[in-house]
């Protein structure tokens, strides 16, 4: 990722990595994708990486118009599905 | 953005975490590095800001050095990768030593533990790896669901070799996942091209309960392989290699669905 789009705010990150993530989401699926942050690995360059990651995660769960139960899936079915955590399960 | 994300549970599925203690047994954290220096759950959770929806997070070992042939001759190559065992127990436990940033209460965010282990080295030395693996994690050992082996700084072929195969088919069958570090940083797309055959390699010929699922961690690749080529999304479609290896990903997630409800391939955002 280019540093300036690095600095950018959340929404600015959003539009520019929109085109991939519907890459992501067309080839996996919501029920194959999981949100993770890759901390502190996402700090690099970047202020606030944590909170924006989360954001622009939103955001793309948001307009992607994907149903409640989709999204629950990206933010933790997944990781609990794929990982088998069971005090989750 | 104005509004707040919705607030669904969340699990950060893919974090890093070591003391300060212990950074001089990674293999790659010089002290030039921006990444030197404590990153404990006390950073953690300044960084994340704490929203009550996190409910926890899941821990990808964070390559420590080792020497894999010395490792398989007398398990001395092993030696940083089970202390990360070890400090994975105390984080997961409740019970830090003084100075490592994290309290006895932040154990229940730990929710699943991604060790290193020696997968070229083949199912048999696969097995006295996690042998050791469970005396050193102790009470924390029912955390660890899977493994990791880095082939982002690997040579070609390294993912496709028997001893890899037989080590990935040997996770399966006693339920781990793997961690998938394909990335950019070595070449890209050749990566993602060796991973769907390893795939395919390590599900052949399996039980569908026993077939190991597969965490593709980096999968932000594509985004790296379209900045680096300046490419657009219309040309990642129109460019053979990658249509390629996006089919590829589909058909082996489709023939699985069809004939499993399990995930056997996922990834991260």
């Amino acid at each position: 990722m280019p540093l300036k789009l690095k600095k950018s705010p959340a929404d600015e990150i959003f539009l520019a990595l929109q085109p991939y993530l519907v890459v992501i989401l067309a080839t996996f699926g919501p029920h194959r994708i999981m949100f993770g942050s890759d901390w502190p690995v996402c700090t690099i360059e970047v202020d606030d990486a944590w909170k924006k990651w989360r954001q622009v995660v939103a955001r793309f769960c948001d307009l992607a118009s994907l149903s409640q139960a989709e999204q629950i899936m990206i933010w933790s079915g997944t990781a609990i599905k794929a990982y088998g955590i069971k005090e989750l399960m | 953005m104005a509004e707040e994300p919705a607030d669904y549970p969340i699990i950060d599925s893919h974090i890093h975490l070591y003391p300060a203690s212990e950074v001089e047994s990674l293999a790659w954290c010089k002290p030039s590095n921006p990444l030197h220096g404590q990153h404990s759950l006390e950073e953690y959770a300044a960084a994340t800001g704490s929203p009550p929806s996190l409910e926890g997070f899941i821990f990808l070992e964070t390559d420590r050095k080792h020497d894999l042939e010395l490792g398989a001759r007398d398990g001395s190559g092993w030696e940083f990768p089970l202390m990360e065992v070890d400090w994975l127990k105390r984080i997961a436990l409740g019970t830090p030593k003084e100075g490592e940033g994290h309290t006895s209460d932040q154990k229940k965010l730990c929710l699943a533990i991604i060790p290193w282990a020696p997968v070229p080295s083949g199912a048999d030395t696969l097995e006295r790896y996690v042998a050791e693996v469970e005396k050193h994690a102790e009470g924390s050992f029912g955390k660890i669901r899977g493994f990791r082996y880095l082939v982002q700084d690997k040579p070609k072929g390294t993912m496709l070799q028997d001893g890899f195969i037989d080590g990935l088919k040997w996770l399966g069958k006693k339920g781990y996942v793997f961690d998938v570090g394909v990335n950019q940083h070595s070449g890209g797309k050749w990566q993602l091209e060796e991973a769907v055959e390893m795939i395919e390699k390590a599900h052949k010929g399996v039980d569908e309960e026993e077939k190991v699922t597969f965490i593709i961690s980096e999968f932000p690749i594509f985004l790296d392989i379209c900045y680096r080529e300046l490419i657009s999304l219309q040309t990642i479609f129109a460019s053979p290699t990658c249509r390629y290896t996006i089919r590829q990903i589909q058909s082996l997630l489709h023939g699985e669905q069809r004939c499993s409800s399990s995930a056997s391939a996922v990834t991260h955002i």
